[in-house]
């Protein structure tokens, strides 16, 4: 063939630059406009269904009618009536939304009436605590954190809370259960702190979201009740058997060594770290732990490493306290370094969600570019960029 | 919802009233296509179904409307052919030839040719997409369009000979004491 494809790009290059003019655009946009304005987007056929439903019980909400628990029975019947689709559509609902009270008023009542054991119950409210911050950060970026939502999910995050607090205090007391118990603290603690400071950072990127100042504080508040409730399970491991200390000590050990190990591919190397000398300790858990901080927050080193250090420092004064034989202090300080790793962890989710990277926010409409860049493979670099010097 | 889409419509008409001029020559006939596929797109968004790719959907609906209409409209010229004497192929005729590009005038001949390679033409060379964003839109392999645009750039090639080739005989017809 005579033609190649440089050929070909002259052959089309008038067609290129056909252009519509700005009255044929506009009239264009107008007809478009009409024709939405006569077509409108149907509500789905579950939003129509629950819409009647909420008719039909005005006034009668599920928690009024069953009280605070709802019968497993009861809840096994609710999901057949009102159907598995609203149900599951329901799941990504935020405050505001028409399908929000399925979730709050069916769904969860529904899962925690299926948690039957009281450490089910425990994990669910940890879930569901976490969830009703992950709808605040979501609703700010999208702009629709009111006053109205953010009570809502203020209301919500107490009560949750609240649930872990008196279930694991209680689960505290008895010693097969302590260590579960301190553990889901120690998490939903790390989760709190995380989102709090992802959202202090969206606030400050953002001072116009009104009212995320004040779902931080209603975070803060509920981190300080948190704290109290997880010393005090702190407290009673320390009073414990020494033994017995020593033992939590040394698992929560592992612990905080594991999670620094996971992702660095260097397990070995931090095994040995645990029967080596503390200094060695520092040196090589710094090794050990940038590679993988580096993947999990994706910052310049420098500030990689002002966040590591909380965690190694915490590491390290535990090691020098378990070798003094101060194994409940050394007990905190192990799990101090694990609520540090663990947040640091749940926190790069939150802000890779809230998609805060100092990236403006992607286009609203994702377009076969948008996408495109991110896979780019080496071939169509190639090919793009011998595209550009043909031109 | 309306506002995203009336941003993409800001967004793409140009481009698709670009490739769809390329492929039916015909600004109104253009316009009236672009806004099909628009107005098919709402549709479709209002019956509550998912986009995930709006530029790729949008240009598999152009593709759709173009192929459609074009069907119908070859039905009825070659209906109009038969009946007329001396067809000639259509064209600026009033255009004097050489004033007349020859690349402009293959160029012209993408209307005619087959859609399932007019498409990939259009898309490349109009659009100046990769082949893997064809591949996408199309929802067939790279492997797929690079054959479908090999195919298409010799097929325009037959055609634009084959059109020189009338279009010399009818000169040499109507001047033929000056040739040889």
């Amino acid at each position: 063939m005579n033609y190649n494809h440089e050929q070909f790009e002259n052959i089309f290059a008038h067609d290129r630059k056909a252009a519509l003019s700005e009255r044929e655009r506009e009239i264009m946009k107008d007809e478009v406009r009409l024709f939405i304005v006569k077509h409108p987007v149907r509500p789905s056929f579950y939003e129509s269904l629950f819409a009647r439903l909420q008719n039909v019980h005005a006034g009668l909400s599920i928690e009024s009618v069953t009280g605070p628990r709802l019968h497993p029975v009861l809840a096994g019947l609710l999901i057949v009536f009102v159907g598995a689709g609203t149900s599951y559509a329901a799941e990504n609902a935020l405050p505001g939304d028409a399908l929000y009270a399925v979730k709050t008023l069916v769904n969860e009542p529904v899962r925690a009436a299926l948690a039957v054991t009281s450490e089910a119950k425990v994990k669910l409210n940890v879930a569901l605590a976490e969830r009703r911050l992950e709808e605040a950060g979501t609703l700010a970026t999208e702009g629709r954190l009111t006053a109205d939502t953010r009570e809502q999910i203020e209301a919500k995050l107490d009560k949750h809370v609240k649930v872990v607090e008196a279930r694991t205090s209680a689960l505290a007391e008895v010693e097969s259960a302590l260590a579960f118990a301190l553990d889901t603290q120690t998490t939903l603690e790390a989760a709190l702190k995380a989102h709090e400071s992802a959202l202090g950072e969206l606030a400050e990127m953002r001072p116009e979201i009104r009212e995320l100042p004040l779902i931080l504080r209603a975070v803060a508040l509920q981190l300080e009740s948190l704290a109290r409730v997880r010393s005090a399970s702190e407290r009673i491991v320390a009073r414990g058997d020494l033994n017995r200390v020593r033992e939590f000590a040394a698992d929560k050990r592992r612990e905080v060594e594991a999670e620094i190990a996971k992702g660095s591919g260097e397990s070995a190397q931090v095994a040995r770290v645990a029967k080596g000398s503390t200094e060695d300790a520092a040196v090589m858990m710094m090794s050990a732990f940038a590679p993988a901080d580096t993947a999990l927050i994706s910052e310049e080193a420098t500030t990689t490493e002002e966040k590591i250090d909380p965690v190694i420092e915490a590491l390290n004064t535990g090691v020098q306290k378990f070798d003094a034989g101060e194994y409940g202090e050394a007990f905190s300080d192990f799990q101090k370094a694990f609520r540090t790793v663990q947040e640091e962890k749940i926190k790069s989710s939150v802000r890779a969600r809230l998609k805060l990277e100092g990236q403006a926010p992607a286009a609203a409409l994702p377009f076969l570019y948008d996408e495109e860049d991110s896979e780019k493979s080496h071939e169509d670099t190639f090919d793009s960029e011998s595209d550009e010097k043909k031109r | 919802m309306e506002r995203e889409f009336l941003a993409a419509y800001d967004a793409n008409t140009d481009a698709l009233f670009r490739h769809c001029l390329a492929r039916v020559r015909d600004r109104e006939l253009a316009k009236d296509i672009v806004q099909e596929t628009f107005t098919k797109t709402w549709t479709y968004l209002a019956d509550g179904k998912r986009i995930l790719y709006l530029r790729a959907f949008l240009y598999r609906t152009l593709n759709n409307c173009i192929v459609d209409v074009m069907r119908k409209k070859r039905s009825v010229s070659l209906d109009a052919m038969a009946e007329e004497e001396g067809f000639e192929p259509e064209g600026e005729a009033d255009t004097p030839a050489e004033v007349r590009e020859e690349m402009g005038e293959a160029a012209e001949l993408l209307s005619e040719l087959d859609d399932m390679y007019a498409s990939v033409v259009a898309m490349r060379f109009i659009d100046e997409m990769r082949p893997s964003e064809i591949a996408r839109v199309l929802d067939v392999s790279e492997n797929v369009v690079s054959v479908r645009l090999h195919r298409g750039i010799r097929e325009l090639r037959k055609l634009w000979e084959a059109r020189r080739n009338t279009f010399d005989a009818g000169a040499t017809g109507d001047a033929t004491d000056k040739m040889p």
